[in-house]
């Protein structure tokens, strides 16, 4: 009886995360019922935002209620906004959408950004108080603590879904969502929710509307990059960050210069494993139930500048902030100082939309900073043009150390830790200890080489070995299946790497 | 490829995983000594996937380090049976009381630290200056639990500075002070990977010292130790107006030592004799804001300490040594060290060990033994000073991707435990006041979290938090001590 309380319940310590097996169960669950009624539209897409609701309380308990408001809200406006004949009023409807969704967005995930900031400039010293929490005290005899904000998951995607939906009916690329229920689940549809990709309701609702239809190649697909995301975040970016890059990174000053560089390149690859590893498993899930998803990532680190690895890196985010940021704010179409100056504001903004610390926007500040100076030097550069492979390896050479020099303030929890990283790396690079860490650490090593290696593997053999797997015979695929679960079960339960003095 | 399709190969990829589960040995397929393939068995299949892990909410959420960190108004309540240390703007009086783990102490005998409560509590109107020494492994790293525990016992019964620092620190050192070294200086410890070419074991009270080579000097670039006040430290470790340095010199020869307050000389020695062990001090007048002392001459200075602290007071002095047992005091030489104990007026010795023998001892009873033996080394140079052994914390191994206890951890805690009442010694369970059994985990997942997910280590957040419950045990001693008439 208790497990069946439990499946109901919401657990903060059981969140339906894709690499919980909570989260295969209730996916077993969902693909059963789904295998009944996917071919009745309306019945499907009804379910789908039903479990998708389910998903998100076992994920985030009462915030659920959140994102009805949110699909209400939006979709109402998303109707009225198109109803509406005169250009003012349409335009009081997308502006009502965007202050309600960034109202949420910033009451949620800057109030205490914000009430530090303030306090640490003006010398105030101003607490959040959650007043959501203490009129619902009021009015229904809660007892939430009105001294917290908590985050709902999810938040910086669904309020971003939701006034890119606005903007694109204020824009006539889209016309509105047919009822209520099919908004809900564009909005709230589980395989994306939680950490993308950001899908267009131009891109997405059109599939509302379409048959159930998956190929045998699809299906490949979609298993094949479930069982990559899966590798990418448990085998390489889980290993890493707990047997080498958290410890290190929660205490620069105890290691070597050495050891914070190697926890940085590893961080690099942990960053993009976690991230990608995750919508890859979204889109496959996501193709599974027969939704495409947009692809996110694109082999990142094979960047050759700046802007090219924002092409390629979180591909949803980026071209969310150039369609719904950059170009509102004039583009590039108002001369050369005021192109740099929104360029820089969309990174800043960028860099704030990912944690709600100055460190965040130091990190978008100095990728910001990273284009605008790569968009100078091309226009002086003798080897822009140059197609000779030493060049291009170059380039991928100096942008991957670029993005993975801003990395030092993506990861440190504070800029104190960012300094501290820093100064150890400038003052005790002692690289003579660096046999020594690389052989007291070599399974990290050798995993972190492993990582770096298939990443920059050419796009062609890739396909190749994917297409492979695509193709082969549905036996083959279990096989493939069983070994690579098998392998990830292996580096989930591996002792922890114990801590190693190098110095005393 | 319908829905109901996918739904076969799912079940059958279930059933499959669930067969291998049923067949494959519980302790595993071992390939290699480093190497052995695991399953999960068919029980933790079925069973409840979280190893239950020790509630720790009552800890956390009654610290009051989150709110303030600088407020400090302890008040004592006059009933005994209400007696706490209580934090007036902090959490209620009973909420405290439930999480401060108190101190053992061997047959109750608590002579030595009534003595130090006595001096405690004489430092401000006698002008005098005491010093605790805090020795630990990595857990105190980088001032960890030192920091606040210093910063407390500072505010309330005076002093202040960052207390004794090594001239050159492990990689860029502590938060508490900014240093910086100029010229070829090198570490030499009496503890780790020990030089054995030194021909000697005087390695004084941080044991370990730093000295250089004459040879390599250049005489362009002097070598110097250059101090500074922290910007980030905790306030009372950035005020202090006495400076002292520990040192030797080995050899006969021409040793000058110059002083500079920012960049005024405003002393200079010279040495031609070898000197087993001085002390050389300067007082200010405020904090200077940068002092540096440099060296010239062609003999060699052994460095054991520069302390920074207020001319009275508390001072109280962070000494990690990495991937020590603690078993060093026994090992190195206890007249120069009994001599520097004097000269700093140490108090109290705090010793926080056991966490680097827990993953590999197999012998309880003889590190015990061996434990009792540094008790002794220490008690025998110092008798009357008060001794506090602090027991490792909670440590975890993985097994079969859940977090539990090491079994030897319990083993380990009792040994230190029993060599320290046995010696007359007092006692803190660290593992104990962090939760027990179990508890690691529920500190590594707090939000935020509390340590590191090696498992073993308390981060910053962490070891404040740690720090008060044992600030908090010491005073309660203190607290009892005062109502019970001094």
């Amino acid at each position: 009886m208790n497990n069946l309380y439990d499946i109901f319940i919401f657990n903060p310590e059981k969140p339906l995360l894709f690499t919980q097996m909570y989260f295969w169960i209730f996916f077993g669950i969902i693909l059963s019922i789904y295998s009944i009624i996917y071919p009745a539209k309306a019945a499907r897409n009804g379910f789908l935002f039903f479990a998708s609701l389910f998903f998100y309380w076992k994920t985030s308990g009462l915030f659920f209620l959140l994102l009805i408001f949110s699909t209400i809200v939006g979709y109402f406006l998303g109707l009225g906004n198109y109803r509406a004949k005169k250009k003012l009023v349409k335009k009081l409807f997308v502006a009502g959408s965007i202050i309600v969704n960034l109202g949420l967005l910033s009451y949620f995930k800057y109030s205490y950004f914000v009430t530090e900031t303030i306090n640490n400039w003006f010398r105030t010293d101003f607490e959040v108080f959650n007043f959501l929490a203490a009129m619902s005290n009021s009015i229904t005899g809660s007892k939430f603590d009105v001294a917290v904000i908590g985050l709902p998951v999810g938040i910086s995607f669904f309020t971003f879904q939701t006034i890119s939906y606005a903007l694109d009916i204020y824009r006539e690329k889209v016309k509105p969502v047919r009822n209520i229920i099919d908004f809900g689940f564009y909005v709230s549809f589980f395989p994306q929710l939680v950490a993308g990709p950001i899908v267009r309701a131009s891109e997405f609702v059109p599939q509302l509307y379409k048959r159930y239809n998956l190929s045998y190649e699809e299906f490949g697909y979609a298993l094949f990059l479930i069982l990559n995301g899966l590798v990418k975040k448990m085998f390489i970016g889980d290993y890493l960050a707990v047997n080498f890059i958290d410890r290190i990174f929660a205490n620069p000053l105890s290691y070597s210069g050495f050891e914070n560089i190697s926890a940085l390149y590893a961080y690099s690859l942990q960053v993009y494993c976690d991230f990608s590893g995750y919508t890859d498993i979204a889109i496959g899930i996501a193709l599974f139930l027969g939704f495409r998803l947009p692809k996110n990532f694109n082999s990142p680190y094979k960047a050759d500048s700046v802007g090219n690895f924002w092409k390629r890196w979180h591909i949803s985010l980026s071209s969310w902030l150039k369609d719904y940021l950059y170009i509102p704010l004039g583009g590039n179409k108002k001369g050369q100082f005021r192109t740099n100056v929104n360029l820089m504001l969309t990174m800043l903004l960028g860099g704030l939309w990912h944690g709600a610390s100055w460190e965040f926007v130091i990190w978008g500040g100095i990728n910001g900073l990273g284009l605008l100076v790569y968009k100078y030097w091309k226009r002086i550069s003798p080897y822009e043009n140059s197609t000779h492979w030493l060049t291009h390896l170059w380039k991928v050479f100096l942008t991957f150390n670029f993005i993975t020099f801003t990395r030092i303030w993506f990861r440190s929890e504070s800029i104190q830790q960012a300094n501290q990283f820093l100064s150890q790396v400038w003052n005790s690079l002692d690289l003579s200890l660096a046999p020594e860490v690389i052989f007291s650490y070599y399974k990290v090593f050798l995993i972190m080489l492993l990582g770096y290696v298939v990443h920059w593997l050419p796009s062609g053999f890739k396909n190749s070995y994917r297409n492979w797997f695509i193709n082969a015979p549905i036996w083959v695929k279990l096989i493939v299946t069983l070994i690579i679960i098998f392998v990830i079960y292996q580096s989930w339960s591996a002792d922890i790497v114990p801590f190693i003095y190098f110095q005393f | 490829m319908k829905p109901y399709q996918i739904l076969v190969f799912f079940i059958t990829t279930v059933i499959a995983l669930f067969t291998l589960s049923l067949v494959f040995p519980e302790d595993g397929v071992k390939i290699s000594d480093e190497l052995s393939l695991k399953f999960l068995t068919f029980d933790q299949l079925i069973k409840s996937d979280s190893a239950a892990y020790a509630d720790i909410s009552e800890i956390i959420g009654n610290s009051g380090v989150e709110e303030e960190l600088e407020i400090d108004t302890l008040t004592i309540i006059s009933d005994l049976t209400e007696l706490v240390a209580i934090d007036t703007l902090r959490a209620d009086a009973d909420s405290l009381k439930r999480i401060t783990h108190l101190i053992e102490f061997p047959a109750n005998d608590k002579r030595n630290f009534n003595q130090f409560f006595s001096n405690l509590e004489s430092l401000r109107s006698k002008k005098e200056l005491m010093r605790i020494l805090h020795y630990g492994d990595s857990q105190i790293e980088t001032d960890r639990m030192t920091g606040f525990i210093r910063n407390n016992l500072q505010k309330r019964f005076g002093g202040s500075g960052p207390g004794l620092i090594p001239p050159v620190p492990l990689y860029s050192g502590k938060m508490s002070i900014r240093q910086e070294s100029i010229g070829q200086w090198k570490r030499y410890t009496g503890f780790g990977k020990i030089d054995t070419t030194i021909g000697h074991n005087r390695y004084g009270a941080l044991i370990s010292y730093c000295s250089y080579d004459p040879l390599e000097i250049d005489v362009k670039s002097l070598p110097a130790l250059e101090f500074r006040p922290s910007t980030i430290a905790y306030s009372t470790a950035r005020i202090y107006n006495t400076i002292s340095v520990y040192l030797s010199k080995p050899d006969t020869g021409y040793l000058s030592i110059k002083a500079f307050e920012e960049d005024s000389l405003i002393d200079k020695l010279g040495f031609e004799e070898s000197i087993k062990y001085n002390k050389i001090s300067w007082n200010f007048v405020q904090t200077p804001k940068k002092f540096s002392i440099e060296f010239e001459g062609k003999a060699r200075p052994e460095i054991y300490g520069i302390s920074l602290d207020n001319s009275w007071g508390v001072a109280m002095d962070n000494i990690p040594l990495r991937g020590s047992a603690g078993l060093v005091f026994s090992k190195i030489d206890t007249m120069q060290l009994r001599q520097m104990y004097e000269d700093m007026n140490v108090g109290m010795i705090i010793l926080q060990f056991g966490g680097n023998v827990v993953p590999y001892m197999k012998n309880f009873k003889h590190y015990e033994n061996i434990f009792k033996r540094e008790l002794k080394v220490i008690k025998s140079m110092c008798p009357d000073i008060a001794i506090l052994v602090v027991g490792p914390s909670d440590m975890s191994i993985r097994e079969k991707g859940q977090y539990i206890t090491y079994p030897s951890l319990e083993k380990v805690r009792n040994a230190i435990r029993n060599a320290s009442i046995d010696s007359g010694c007092a006692f803190w369970d660290m593992y104990e006041a962090m939760g027990g059994n179990n508890s690691m985990p529920s500190w590594v997942f707090a939000e935020p979290p509390l340590a590191i997910s090696d498992f073993v280590h308390l981060n910053s957040k962490g070891a404040k938090i740690m720090a008060e419950m044992m600030y908090n045990a010491l005073i309660y001693e203190y607290n009892l001590w005062v109502l019970e008439g001094r």
